[in-house]
């Protein structure tokens, strides 16, 4: 069962229809001791990162996520969620993230935001075994090609070169992230659930 | 450039709009978002095109009405957002992105820095509907007037990670946009939306000094006519 964290803040109704429309069973978790019982956790943001973690510690599903990560639990953050994912966030003034993947969250080098969409192919191969021998068969689906939707002013910046990493299909956002998976995290800086049959496709093959 | 498109809704149903005030009804949203998914737009943007009269018991109809909309594409949504309480109801959208237009002729900017901060500066997006003649004006939503343009507070405009121009005049034609408003408003079209009269390649704007950062066809699913279709046919 896919579990989406409620926090108040975050695009949880799209994501809702984006499992509903690849008939995938989800729940949403208000209560962080119920983290436990998900085989799949996902963490959505749309927001400004300092109230989006500020809600997390409140709620206690920034300490519960962390021991959902030492139990080895499968997680997949979108845009704001994948960058909690981080070791530090920059916008706000500055925000200690979860530190599950090593790196920090930058603004970008340009006036406005990374808002449309860019160019994306994925191989599934090209995971570590850690997400792929807890992975639900639904699709035989191995590669992707098209496009996804990305609307983000701050991005993913790895330290880390031990981990499998996309940079985004743009010459100057180049050094930035797309996809990051460490172990049993998955990063996505792009919106998925919005990013049509891409999407859709995506989130068969990750399951 | 992104190529998205506008539904105007309100009371549960989407119109079209001809020189901002003649409204034609489209139908259902949910019929209407799901054609655009189809044609695998852009960006959709949903504006509800309310005035000095609307009510808050017309913004929370319109608000449940949303929540039920189910849709794969990146969705923009504004119009009748004028205080705090109205901003909080947003969260429980499926939409990425939020459109203000009355409060950038305001001299308090609170909306704006609660929205920034509930949403993110990524997820403002103001919304300036203009005309040219007799001489250029903006139109002020909630008080149901076209001002000057001196009455704009510019200061707002920075909250704004971009900002829609929507030609009044030429809105729900398939052409003539008034590219000129980019001048006579001297903003970077790279931070702007052309909406109003660009449902035809002559205005796709591409590769000149006026290449907007997106366009926005009036969503005229349901006319062949100026269809979306239509556009990218051409392209």
């Amino acid at each position: 069962m896919v579990g989406i964290i409620n926090v108040g803040v975050g695009n949880i109704r799209s994501i809702k229809n984006w499992l509903d429309r690849s008939i995938v069973n989800w729940d949403v978790i208000d209560n962080p001791k119920d983290l436990i019982n998900y085989s799949l956790i996902i963490l959505p943001g749309v927001g400004s990162a300092s109230l989006f973690i500020d809600r997390l510690k409140k709620s206690g599903f920034f300490l519960e996520l962390k021991n959902a990560h030492t139990r080895g639990q499968r997680m997949l953050g979108i845009c704001l969620g994948a960058q909690v994912f981080m070791d530090y966030l920059e916008e706000d003034g500055g925000a200690e993230g979860l530190g599950f993947i090593k790196g920090h969250v930058l603004k970008l080098p340009i006036k406005n935001s990374n808002t449309g969409w860019l160019p994306f192919s994925f191989n599934l191969n090209d995971l570590s075994k850690a997400w792929l021998q807890n992975k639900v068969s639904i699709s035989r689906k191995t590669k992707i090609k098209g496009r996804v939707f990305y609307n983000h002013n701050y991005g993913l910046l790895l330290t880390d070169n031990n981990v499998f990493s996309q940079f985004i299909d743009c010459d100057n956002l180049s050094p930035f992230s797309s996809i990051i998976q460490k172990k049993n995290v998955i990063a996505l800086q792009f919106h998925p659930e919005k990013s049509q049959e891409l999407g859709e496709t995506l989130l068969k093959m990750l399951l | 450039m992104r190529t998205g498109s506008v539904i105007l809704f309100k009371n549960g149903y989407c119109y079209q709009s001809y020189g901002w005030n003649l409204f034609r009804p489209l139908g259902g949203l949910q019929n209407i978002v799901s054609h655009l998914d189809k044609y695998l737009i852009d960006d959709i943007t949903i504006i509800r095109p309310v005035r000095d009269n609307d009510s808050s018991a017309d913004f929370l109809s319109d608000i449940e009405e949303l929540k039920k909309l189910k849709s794969s594409s990146p969705i923009s949504f504004g119009g009748g957002i004028r205080n705090i309480d109205q901003l909080h109801l947003l969260s429980g959208l499926p939409f990425e992105r939020f459109i203000f237009s009355s409060i950038l002729f305001n001299e308090n900017n609170k909306l704006l820095e609660v929205a920034t901060k509930l949403y993110g500066k990524q997820a403002i997006v103001g919304l300036i509907p203009f005309k040219l003649k007799p001489k250029l004006s903006m139109f002020n939503s909630e008080i149901n007037k076209f001002v000057p343009l001196d009455k704009l507070n510019r200061n707002h405009l920075d909250f704004c990670d971009e900002i829609i121009l929507y030609d009044c005049e030429r809105e729900g034609f398939h052409s003539g946009f008034s590219k000129e408003i980019i001048d006579r408003f001297k903003l970077d079209p790279k931070s702007c939306v052309f909406s109003g009269g660009v449902a035809e390649l002559k205005n796709s704007f591409k590769n000149t000094s006026y290449a907007p950062k997106a366009i926005n066809i009036e969503n005229s699913v349901l006319h062949r006519e100026y269809s979306i279709l239509n556009y990218y046919e051409k392209l």
